[in-house]
Formats: structure tokens, sequence, C-alpha cells
């Protein structure tokens, strides 16, 4: 089961079943798979068909390439903060969409996963990443907010860590995510797909619709109103994205 | 001399300065935080506050040793904390604790509200005053938020003294100096990178994150705030605290001889 090609400068998601397990893969390689426009559709799409696999066990989110995700192609937006908060909102969308699926995700992380991609991270129920991963959030060294990703990441890695790394910015390492409990396991980089195979044999091992149970259970009893705050942070974090101070670091960084 | 230093500027620094007695929190080392924070809270355009103690300690905690009517003094004590710890969790600044030495008890109270946490590693941090008759309920809003549930009870009930490395390893410090003298300069260059992030970035952020952990509401503040002040006054507190009060003045007698 593989998507067709659409536009190559914007890239594109692909889904293939092996199995009982998904991977869905970014494909945007010459930018680090920064998510675009058409990259978030995709996406969309990718993990709304996946939702309706009755026999999915398990699924894997994968970027091709050097690195994982680099975060919203903001440029793609140009200066036009309308279409930069209607990105943020579906981003925001997808990262529900993700952390709803039936069937436990796990993030093969390797080289940048950044902003918006490190977001995808706070979703995904297993984090594989390797040491010299650069993971982060360096929206603040941006005048941007990081609003989206706090309220999943506050649940994941607790409030007061999840404070202290959104307001310092810049990023860290897989050794630091391992510590702090962004990233669940680390292997060397060439071991990922190893370690991918291994979690994905294991949780093939268990009952499908115990699995299920669990996962729904864990999602509602963690924050029951998680839903509405990404929502709410895409609305925060767009509104301090149009104002002066991120426009003006924005300009400066496109040159 | 005062008890409180302030320079204010991008980077705001609140230094407590009584190093004699490890910067114990009196009443009047409390007006001078608030005055002191009044003036933070005016300037509005920082990016950060550094908060940090001169002397072998950041800070050993409420000063419940000198002066008559122990049991109101305790409790405009425990007030005047939770006040404190308020005012550094809404300031719309990052605060940056730096922390050497003891931060006990009320000390470690004030660390739990600050943003990020610098330590060394030899740092002596905990909650030591249920041996006191004391409970510091007053602490748990900030305490539950910085570290996960399961070790702030195993901290807090059991009031044992963790080091600094003890402290980063579960997350109650984000920084840890390679050693003593190098913990004022990664202070330091912590708070000079904040002055290059966008400010209103910053002040949103954090914003944000209070209201995701409900640090806005009053509620949780005031009800463990009641909860510690109604401890230190029941007759096992009293018993406790007559009992560490006879001992302490015993210590700082032989001292003066």
């Amino acid at each position: 089961m593989k998507n067709d090609t659409r536009n190559e400068d914007q890239g594109r998601v692909s889904s293939e079943l092996k199995g009982g397990c998904l991977w869905i893969t970014l494909h945007r390689p010459a930018k680090h798979n920064a998510l675009s426009i058409t990259l978030i559709d995709q996406l969309h799409d990718a993990i709304r068909e996946a939702a309706d696999m009755p026999s999915l066990r398990s699924l894997v989110l994968a970027g091709e390439g050097r690195s994982f995700c680099a975060g919203m192609d903001l440029a793609a937006a140009g200066d036009d903060p309308e279409a930069m908060a209607g990105m943020l909102r579906s981003l925001a969308e997808v990262m529900i969409k993700i952390r709803a699926l039936p069937v436990p995700v796990i993030a093969r992380v390797q080289g940048a996963a950044i902003g918006g991609g490190c977001g995808l991270l706070t979703v995904s129920d297993f984090v594989i990443s390797h040491p010299e991963a650069k993971l982060g959030y360096p929206e603040v060294d941006h005048g941007i907010c990081p609003a989206v990703v706090a309220p999943c990441l506050a649940n994941s890695i607790g409030a007061g860590r999840a404070r202290a790394l959104l307001l310092a910015g810049g990023l860290i390492n897989g050794r630091r995510g391992l510590e702090i409990g962004m990233v669940n396991t680390l292997v060397e980089a060439e071991d990922l797909d190893e370690a991918v195979d291994a979690l994905v044999s294991r949780l093939e091992t268990g009952g499908q619709q115990a699995l299920r149970v669990t996962k729904h259970w864990l999602n509602t009893i963690e924050d029951p109103d998680l839903d509405a705050m990404f929502l709410k942070g895409a609305d925060l974090s767009a509104r301090i994205l149009a104002g002066a101070e991120a426009q003006e670091r924005l300009a400066r960084r496109r040159g | 001399m005062s008890l409180v230093e302030l320079d204010l500027g991008t980077t705001a620094t609140i230094t407590f300065n009584d190093p004699d007695r490890h910067n114990s929190l009196t009443l009047a080392m409390f007006e001078e935080i608030d005055a002191a924070l009044g003036r933070v809270e005016n300037e509005v355009d920082g990016a950060s506050l550094l908060l940090r103690g001169h002397g072998p300690s950041f800070c050993s905690g409420l000063d419940i040793l000198t002066g008559d009517d122990r049991s109101d003094r305790i409790e405009s004590l425990l007030r005047s904390l939770s006040s404190v710890a308020r005012r550094l969790r809404r300031l719309p600044r990052v605060v940056v604790a730096e922390v050497h030495g003891n931060a006990l008890a009320g000390g470690c109270a004030l660390l739990s509200a600050c943003d990020m946490v610098c330590v060394e590693p030899e740092a002596r941090i905990g909650y030591p005053v249920h041996q006191l008759g004391l409970s510091p309920a007053v602490s748990i809003p900030t305490l539950v938020q910085s570290i996960p549930a399961g070790e702030a009870r195993s901290l807090m009930l059991s009031g044992r003294l963790i080091d600094g490395r003890e402290a980063y390893r579960i997350g109650l410090a984000h920084h840890l100096a390679d050693s003593g003298s190098e913990l004022p300069g990664l202070a330091a260059s912590i708070c000079t990178e904040l002055a290059d992030k966008g400010r209103n970035a910053l002040k949103a952020t954090k914003a944000w994150l209070n209201e995701i952990c409900g640090d806005d509401h009053d509620e949780y503040f005031d009800r463990t705030l009641e909860a510690s002040i109604e401890s230190s006054r029941t007759t096992e507190a009293t018993t406790m605290l007559d009992g560490f009060w006879e001992r302490g003045r015993g210590g700082r007698t032989k001292e003066a001889d």
C-alpha cells in the first residue's frame, strides 16, 4: 500500500504495511522533512486510514534521510500570519489524531526532531533514538511560543522539566533526551531499525484488544481535556507568531 | 547592611545576604524580598530573574529559632513564603535559582517555585521538618509540578536530604555544575542566553505553562498554606518545637561562650 508522489518539492507521506505494523514515513529529505502544508495534509490522510485498520497492531512514524523532522516549514506560509495560523492548527489536529490512534505508536527518530517535528514525539507512545540526535523546542529563540506541544510534553516528561526545556529554547541531544524521558530507548544510529523491529515484535505478542483498551485508558486518565488544549495552544501560538517580535525574527532568518 | 541585594537589568538578580545564618528566612528578610520582587515586577523589559545567596548556603529555610510569639511568627513566615512562591511562579520572566550549600524546607520551597534550577553537586536539598512537628504542605503545589508525584512523596514524607546530583537526576534541578566553583558561571551563562530569546515568546510560554499546570489558581496554594499553618499550631508541633528551640538556644549559647 503506497501513496503516489504528488509534489516532490513539498514532499510526500508514504504508508507501508509490514505485517501488523504500519510504517508512515515523511519524504522530504532535502529539507530534513520539514512539515510543508502538503506533508501535514498527507499525514492527516495517512493517520485517518490507519485509524480505520481493524487488524493493525502498531504504527511507526519515520522520516527519510538524515533527519526525522526538522519542524514546521514556516517559509511555506511566507509572511502571511493567517496561513501560519492555519498550519499550526492543522499540525495540532494531526497530533490529536496520532495520540488518539488505538494502537501503540513508535517514533523512529534519527538526526533532527525539532519544534513541530519534536512535537510528533510527544504524541507517540515510544521514542527510539540515538545519542547524537538533535531534539527540542527552540521556538523562543525565534520569538515563537511552543504552545501546541506544551500540554502534552508536560504530561509526558513532567511539568517541571517541560517548563525548563521550553523556556530554555535550544536543542538537546539524544542522551539528554533519554535522561529527561523524552526518549525511551537509546541505541546507536545504525541500530535504530533493529530496535524498532524488536519493539514491534514484542508488541505483537500482546493481546490486540488488551493493548487497545490500555492505550485508550492511558489517554483518558492522563488528560481528558488534552485535545482542547492542543487547539487552544495552536491559537495562542498563532497569536504570538503574528506579533512584531516573531515576524522580525523570522524575517531576519529568511534574510 | 541589607538582607537582600537587588540588581536590575535584563537579568535581574536577587541575592540573599545573611550569610552567617545561611540566609534563613526571617520576617525582615521577607520584607526585603517583597520589596525587591516589587521592583522586578515593575521593570517590564527583562528576560530573567536570578535567585542566589551569599555565604555558605542558598537558603536554610524559615527562621523558626529566634524571637517571641512563636506560633504567630511561624504563621506569618508561612504566609510570606507562600506569597513569594506564587509571585516567582507568576513573574513574567524566567526565574533561575543558583543553589549551593543548603536549600532546606522553605529554601527548597523557593527553588521548586523557580522555572530553572542550577545546582552544585554537593548541595543539600530537602524538607527535614516533620521532625519539628511541622508540615511542608505549603510547598506541595510547586513541588508536585516540579518532579514526578512519586519522587515528591518520597522527598517530602521522608525528610531526607538529597545532594545536587540526585536533585538533577529526579528533575528538581535542570543544570548540574561540575563543581561549586563553576556554579555561578553556569547560572550566569543561562541568564545571558535567556536574554537573546524572544521576550514576548518567553512571557507567553511561561503564562501558558502556568495555565496548563493550574498555577494561576490560588486554591491549592491557599489550602496547603492553611494546612501548614494548622499543623504548626498543634500540641505536637508545640512540644517538638519547644525541644528544638531549647536545643538550638543551648547550641547558640555555647557558641557565644
